[in-house]
C-alpha cells in the first residue's frame, strides 16, 4: 500500500511537468467542447487526434486522449440541459430531466447537480481503478488464450446485444469488423492476406481513418445536410449551485450512479451509454414518486451523469490487466498504446508502475479541472453552441484530413476515410450499428489470435475451452446472450413487428 | 426503401461469398492446425448466413408493407444535394491534397465547403476559408510540425 502511495505521488510530480500538464488541460478543454457541440463525439474527436499523439510519449498521448473521453461526459450534459439536445450518446438521458429543469428556470441547479455529480463519480471511479487493477492483474497472470478468447467473444457479444435495435444487423457488422481486422499479415503465419497487391494494406488497414470516418465524416454528412436550429435557454451563472434540498434529493443517486457506473464500465461492451441508461432507469424505479421523471427530477439528472463518468475509469481496468479494451473509447486507447509500444495487460502495472500511475493521478487532476472548467466558465461553452453548424462542419472536416494524412504521410488514409464515411452514412441510413463493427476490428487480432492458440494448445480435444472455468463461463454466458437475443428477435418478429416496422 | 435496405444485405453477402472463397487461397489448415485462411473462412460463412437471414426477413418485411401500402417518406432534395456536395469536395480534397499541396487544396475545399454550408456570398466564404487555412498552417506545421503535403505552388 505505501509502495502505491509512493508511486501515485510519483505520478502527480510527472503530471505536474508543464507538457503533460498541458496535454491533460487540452484533453478536458477538447473533450467539454465536443461534448457541448452535438455532432462530434469522442470516439470520433480521440481518432482525429490520435495521429497527432503518435510522435510524443505514451503518457502524454494517454492523459490527453483520456482528457477528451471524460471531458466529452461532463461537457454533453450542457447540451442536454440547455438545448435537449444530447451533446455526446451518453447524455442522452440527462434531456429527459434536464431540459425540463431548464424550462422551470432551474437550469443552473441541473448543470451544477450534472458537474458535481459527474465529479464524484469520476473521482470514486478513479479510486476504484487504483484498489482493484493491481490485485486483479496479478489474477490476470494465470490466463492463457482461452480465457482471451472467452473474454473477447463475451465482450463482442454485449457490444451487439445492447449495439442496436437489430441483433442480425448487429451480428452483420461484428462479422464486418472482424473480417476487416483480417486485412493485412496473418500473426501467426506472417502470410498477408486481402491486400491484393496494395502496399498498404499489408500492415492492415489503420484504425484511425476507420473510426474517423465512420462516427466523424458520416456524422458531418448526415448533419451538413440537415439545417440545424438550436434555441439555448441561457443559464444564471449565480444559481450553479445546488440547494441543500438538492443535495438531499441527489445524493442517494449520486452514491447508485456511482457504483452502477463503475460496474458497468467493468463489462466488456458495456461504458458510458449503458451506465446512464441503467442509471436512469434504477432512480426511477427505486423513487417515491416516479411521475416526477420526464418533467424536471433532479435525480434524473444526478444518477445517469454520475454514471457515465463513473464508468470512465473503471473501463480502463480490463484494458489494462487483461489488455482487453471493454468499449470503442477503450479500443482506441489500446491501439494508441500498442503505437506507444506499450502492451497493456497483467504485466502492464507490474512493467509500468510510473506511466500507470501517471494516467491515474491525470483522471485525479483531469476531474478537478473539469469542475473548475464546467462550472465558472458555463458561459464559454454555452457561447460555443451558437456557432452556426455551417461554419463548424469545414472545419472539423480540415482536422480529420490532417488527422488522416498524418498517419503515413499518404492521401490514402484520407480516400479511406472519406469513404468509410461513407459508408458509415449508407449503414447509419437502415439503421446496422456501427459500434460492433469498430469494436470488432480492433479485437479481431486478438480472437484470432488466441482462437488459433486454442486450438493449437487443445489438439483432438475441441472442447478444451469448458476445462477452463473462467474461460468456459465467459464463453457460456456470450452463447447464451446470443441465443436469447435471437430467439427474443423471433418471438418479437412472430407477435406481429411488421405492422409496428421493428427490427429484430 | 425496404428495396435499399435489403441492398445493404446483398452487399453483405456478395463480400462474404468473395471472402469465403478467396479464404481458400490462403490454406484453411484444420481445427488442430489452422491455416491463415481459417479464421476468415469461418467469419464469412457466419456473414453469409445472416445476410441471408436479413434478406429473408426484408422479403417478410417488404411483403407486409406492400400488404399494409406502406409508403416510404419524401427525402429533402436540398439536403441530399448539399450531401453529395460535401462527400464529392471532401474527395476531391483527398485525391488533391498532395499534388496541390496542403496550403491550396485546403483553401479550395474549405471555400466550397463554408459556401455550401452557409448562406454566404463567395467573398465572405472565401475570406473563411483563407483565415481558416493560415490558422491550420500555423498550429499544424508551424507549431506541431505536422508533415503535411508543400505542393508545386505553396
Amino acid at each position: 500500500m505505501e509502495g502505491a502511495i509512493n508511486l501515485l505521488a510519483e505520478g502527480f510530480g510527472q503530471l505536474l511537468h508543464p507538457v503533460t500538464f498541458l496535454h491533460c488541460f487540452v484533453g478536458v478543454s477538447i473533450g467539454t467542447l465536443v461534448g457541448v457541440l452535438p455532432g462530434l463525439g469522442p470516439v470520433a474527436t480521440m481518432s482525429m487526434l490520435f495521429p497527432l499523439t503518435m510522435g510524443g510519449d505514451a503518457l502524454n498521448s494517454i492523459v490527453m486522449l483520456a482528457g477528451i473521453y471524460y471531458g466529452a461526459m461532463y461537457g454533453g450534459s450542457t447540451t442536454s440541459i440547455l438545448v435537449n439536445m444530447p451533446g455526446e450518446a451518453a447524455s442522452v438521458v440527462t434531456c429527459l430531466d434536464g431540459y425540463q429543469m431548464a424550462k422551470q428556470g432551474r437550469a443552473g441547479r441541473a448543470l451544477g447537480i450534472a458537474a458535481f455529480g459527474s465529479f464524484i463519480g469520476g473521482t470514486l471511479s478513479v479510486v476504484g481503478l487504483m484498489l482493484l487493477a493491481t490485485p486483479l492483474s496479478r489474477v490476470a497472470l494465470n490466463f492463457g488464450p482461452a480465457e482471451y478468447f472467452g473474454f473477447t467473444v463475451l465482450g463482442l457479444s454485449v457490444c451487439v446485444f445492447v449495439g442496436g435495435r437489430s441483433l442480425l444487423k448487429g451480428c452483420a457488422m461484428a462479422a464486418l469488423g472482424l473480417l476487416l481486422g483480417c486485412i493485412g499479415t496473418d500473426l501467426v503465419s506472417g502470410e498477408v492476406r486481402f491486400a491484393y497487391g496494395a502496399s498498404m494494406l499489408q500492415d492492415g488497414l489503420d484504425i484511425a481513418p476507420v473510426v474517423m470516418g465512420l462516427f466523424g465524416i458520416s456524422e458531418i454528412l448526415v448533419n451538413a445536410s440537415k439545417r440545424m436550429n438550436t434555441s439555448i435557454i441561457e443559464p444564471q451563472v449565480r444559481g450553479l449551485l445546488p440547494t441543500r434540498d438538492d443535495w438531499k434529493q441527489s445524493l442517494p443517486s449520486i452514491g447508485r450512479g456511482s457504483i452502477v457506473g463503475f460496474l458497468l464500465g467493468l463489462v466488456p461492451g458495456g461504458g458510458s451509454i449503458l451506465s446512464s441508461f441503467v442509471s436512469y432507469s434504477i432512480e426511477k424505479r427505486v423513487a417515491r414518486d416516479p411521475s416526477r421523471f420526464g418533467k424536471g427530477a433532479i435525480e434524473g439528472v444526478a444518477g445517469p451523469e454520475t454514471a457515465n463518468n463513473a464508468s470512465v475509469a473503471s473501463g480502463f481496468i480490463p484494458l489494462f490487466t487483461l489488455g482487453v479494451p471493454s468499449n470503442v473509447v477503450m479500443a482506441l486507447l489500446l491501439a494508441n498504446l500498442m503505437v506507444h509500444k506499450v502492451a497493456p495487460g497483467p504485466t502492464f502495472i507490474s512493467q509500468n508502475p510510473q506511466l500507470f500511475y501517471a494516467i491515474v493521478a491525470s483522471m485525479y487532476v483531469g476531474n478537478v479541472l473539469l469542475l473548475v472548467l464546467n462550472l465558472p466558465l458555463i458561459g464559454l461553452w454555452v457561447r460555443f453552441l451558437r456557432i452556426p453548424y455551417g461554419v463548424l462542419f469545414p472545419i472539423i472536416i480540415l482536422f480529420c484530413v490532417v488527422g488522416a494524412y498524418s498517419i503515413n504521410s499518404s492521401f490514402v488514409d484520407v480516400l479511406v476515410m472519406a469513404i468509410f464515411g461513407l459508408l458509415g452514412v449508407w449503414f447509419r441510413r437502415f439503421d446496422y450499428p456501427l459500434v460492433p463493427l469498430v469494436f470488432a476490428f480492433v479485437l479481431g487480432p486478438t480472437i484470432e489470435l488466441s482462437l488459433n492458440q486454442l486450438l493449437i494448445v487443445g489438439g483432438e480435444d475441441y472442447l478444451f475451452i469448458f476445462t477452463r472455468p473462467v474461460a468456459a463461463t465467459a464463453f457460456v454466458v456470450a452463447i447464451l446472450l446470443t441465443i436469447s437475443g435471437l430467439v427474443a428477435s423471433g418471438r418479437r418478429f412472430r407477435q406481429g413487428v411488421l405492422d409496428s416496422g421493428d427490427e429484430v | 426503401m425496404h428495396r435499399k435496405s435489403a441492398l445493404v444485405a446483398v452487399a453483405l453477402l456478395a463480400l462474404a461469398a468473395w471472402t469465403l472463397a478467396d479464404s481458400t487461397r490462403y490454406g484453411i489448415g484444420g481445427f488442430t492446425a489452422p491455416g491463415p485462411g481459417l479464421f476468415p473462412f469461418l467469419l464469412a460463412g457466419i456473414l453469409c448466413v445472416v445476410s441471408v437471414a436479413l434478406l429473408i426477413q426484408h422479403g417478410m418485411r417488404a411483403g407486409a408493407a406492400a400488404r399494409l401500402d406502406v409508403t416510404p417518406p419524401e427525402t429533402d432534395r436540398h439536403g441530399r444535394k448539399t450531401f453529395w456536395f460535401v462527400a464529392i469536395v471532401l474527395f476531391g480534397y483527398a485525391l488533391l491534397l498532395e499534388p496541390l499541396g496542403f496550403v491550396l487544396s485546403s483553401f479550395v475545399s474549405m471555400s466550397m465547403l463554408f459556401k455550401a454550408g452557409n448562406a454566404w456570398r463567395w467573398p465572405a466564404a472565401l475570406t473563411a476559408a483563407a483565415a481558416t487555412v493560415a490558422i491550420a498552417y500555423g498550429v499544424f506545421i508551424v507549431v506541431l510540425n505536422v508533415p503535411l503535403p508543400r505542393g508545386h505552388w505553396i
